[in-house]
């Protein structure tokens, strides 16, 4: 091959490599730029990643809600879930649809094993912070979860695309929450 | 006489020539007989190899400094930190199209360098805006994002790393319906590579590599992309499929000094040994043929209807090969290359009967011949390594059998005893009969 055609394939190559980190950029900004907050109750599981480093899988309680509707009929499918928002200003999932809802906010998620598999069930931290921000919920919540601690995750959504700005434990940012502990000696 | 041996002869040549022992026309026309030696590719493989670890390691190394996950930076520091690795590897690979098109070193390192910094830019913008990811999604853009690089930059390293890539995805997405059958398009997309890589020099290291990575590949691919709707299906297929292989390498490389050389055979050989091993247990021929048709809930018809046609012509291809080895005299390749016809018996039976028995004691025959035959070839060509192969290949047979039925550990013991006594004696016999062979040389 001439060497001026390699070198336009390889800079069109190149553009294109680009192009799809910074579509996933782009469209992220603009869900975090003018989507609307939900507050979506969670609590945190961590584990491990071996290309995106250690993050905080969130257990969200809409994920399951979905079960109350007939979400077996979806399995494996995808489906549109229809955002409400409780009293406490929470956000859950109340309908399931093929297409769009006409009115109001949803996200685009997967059904499986009779769960909502969401664009947003991950919160990546440092390595040391992910275990610690874990135990640490757990520790205010106690063995069998009796305890109290407010724990959620805060999500913008636009046009059906979530995207995960903060978690929030005990009203405050994660990190700021961690920050604030009694350092161990 | 392989390269190796020739370069020992020309060494040895200017001494037999002085001490008189060749004359120097016998040592002129040794050396026309084997022709110049190609020129030394050892140190040119070792540059080759060094540049493509050291572009491993960098680019394993960015993915970890980021995957850290520097919380106290901004998002927009994060974003550009993301994307600065896949930038620089580009610009390393347009310099060296520019620069150093001549080096393959240069071409395999910069073209590996950028495989990896896609990976990594699509990974680390995922962390940073915390997306949950798709995994078969991402490997497939990946994928089809550094392909290019295998032809602009006739690079083998991504086109190996192209292979477990789409090998890996297949895996991914063998639950979800029929697109697992995309495997063998995205296979295509390699061929051209590995198609010119042959026809440049097929006993060359690069084809050869490549013809490693591609048999590897398909042999983990091809059950992932079987829908399995008729069940157990994927004993003829991979039973064809490894005496394709297996019969390949016999007819086109039968040649090639070493096992290293001949990844065909290697692989094919191994392949039939461990399968019809495999095929002498009970449970791989339970629950199987049209009594359990489409027994799994989640089969596609149009899977079935591709299941199908990758049996009928890999058996098709199995048949033809065979019969082309045989009009060439290669018989002793009828041996291993029967295999599919007792696998369609076997499956046949299990399938018609609802019972493996038959098939079972098909593959124990089977295997029992093949290391009888291993051990007697060994002893008649004086090879240990076969003698050895086929002693252990008898002693893992009878060991099944042992855990199949009810034997006394007495008798276990036994046979386990008489079994190592078979070994060391079949061992010191065999090392002592060469050092009686070599004695009266010397």
């Amino acid at each position: 091959m001439k060497k001026p055609w390699l070198m336009a394939l390889f800079l069109v190559l190149a553009v294109g490599q680009i192009a799809a980190p910074v579509s996933m950029i782009v469209q992220r900004e603009q869900v975090l730029k003018d989507g609307r907050l939900y507050k979506f109750p969670s609590q945190p599981i961590d584990p491990v990643d071996v290309f995106r480093g250690r993050y905080v899988a969130l257990s969200l309680r809409a994920a399951q809600e979905v079960y109350s509707t007939p979400a077996w009929n979806w399995e494996d499918r995808t489906a549109y879930a229809r955002i409400k928002v409780d009293e406490a200003g929470f956000a859950h999932f109340d309908n399931l649809t093929s297409a769009p809802p006409p009115s109001g906010d949803y996200v685009k998620a997967r059904v499986h094993y009779g769960s909502l598999v969401l664009p947003f069930s991950r919160y990546y931290m440092n390595e040391k912070l992910a275990p610690k921000a874990e135990s640490e919920y757990w520790k205010h919540m106690g063995r069998r979860g009796s305890g109290q601690i407010e724990s959620y995750a805060a999500v913008r959504v636009l046009r059906g695309n979530a995207v995960l700005e903060d978690l929030y434990i005990g009203g405050k940012p994660v990190a700021e929450f961690l920050d604030e502990l009694p350092k161990s000696p | 006489m392989n390269k190796r041996g020739v370069r020992w002869l020309y060494a040895e040549l200017p001494g037999l020539v002085s001490k008189g022992v060749l004359s120097r026309e016998s040592a002129a026309s040794l050396r026309e007989h084997y022709g110049e030696l190609p020129s030394s590719v050892g140190r040119g493989a070792a540059v080759i190899v060094l540049a493509v670890f050291g572009a491993l390691l960098i680019g394993l190394g960015v993915i970890l400094v980021f995957a850290h996950n520097w919380q106290d930076l901004s998002r927009p520091t994060r974003v550009v930190l993301s994307l600065a690795p896949l930038i620089l590897a580009q610009c390393l690979g347009g310099w060296v199209l520019l620069r150093a098109s001549g080096s393959t070193a240069w071409k395999e390192g910069s073209a590996t360098a950028i495989m990896l910094a896609v990976a990594a830019a699509i990974s680390l913008v995922a962390q940073t805006y915390n997306i949950s990811g798709d995994l078969p999604a991402f490997i497939l853009t990946w994928m089809l994002l550094s392909l290019p690089l295998v032809y602009l930059f006739n690079a083998s390293t991504p086109a190996a790393l192209y292979l477990a890539g789409i090998a890996a995805w297949t895996g991914n997405v063998m639950h979800e319906g029929s697109q697992k059958l995309c495997f063998w398009a995205l296979l295509i997309l390699f061929i051209p590579h590995y198609a010119t890589a042959m026809i440049r020099d097929a006993g060359g290291f690069r084809a050869t590599a490549l013809s490693w990575a591609l048999l590897a590949c398909m042999s983990v691919a091809t059950g992932l992309s079987i829908e399995g709707v008729m069940p157990g299906i994927w004993i003829v297929v991979y039973a064809s499929l490894m005496t394709s292989i297996y019969l390949v390498g016999t007819l086109w490389f039968d040649d090639a000094p070493s096992a290293w050389r001949r990844p065909f055979q290697t692989i094919g050989q191994r392949g039939i040994v461990v399968l019809s091993f495999i095929l002498t247990f009970r449970e791989p021929w339970r629950h199987i043929g049209w009594h359990y048709y489409g027994a799994r809930g989640y089969q596609t018809t149009f899977g079935a209807a591709a299941d199908y046609a990758m049996t009928i012509s890999l058996t098709i291809l199995a048949v033809s090969l065979l019969l082309r080895c045989v009009r060439n005299g290669k018989t002793t390749s009828l041996f291993l290359g029967v295999m599919p016809a007792l696998a369609i018996v076997g499956y046949a039976a299990s399938s018609a009967f609802e019972d493996g028995s038959l098939a079972m004691i098909l593959f124990n025959v089977y295997v029992l011949i093949m290391s009888v035959a291993a051990i007697v070839g060994g002893i008649q060509h004086e090879r240990l390594g076969l003698l050895n192969s086929g002693m252990l290949l008898l002693a893992a047979l009878i060991t099944a059998r042992f855990f199949d039925s009810d034997v006394s550990m007495l008798t276990r013991g036994v046979v386990f005893i008489l079994l190592g006594i078979g070994f060391l004696g079949a061992n010191i016999w065999m090392l002592r009969r060469k050092a009686a062979a070599k004695e009266p040389e010397q």
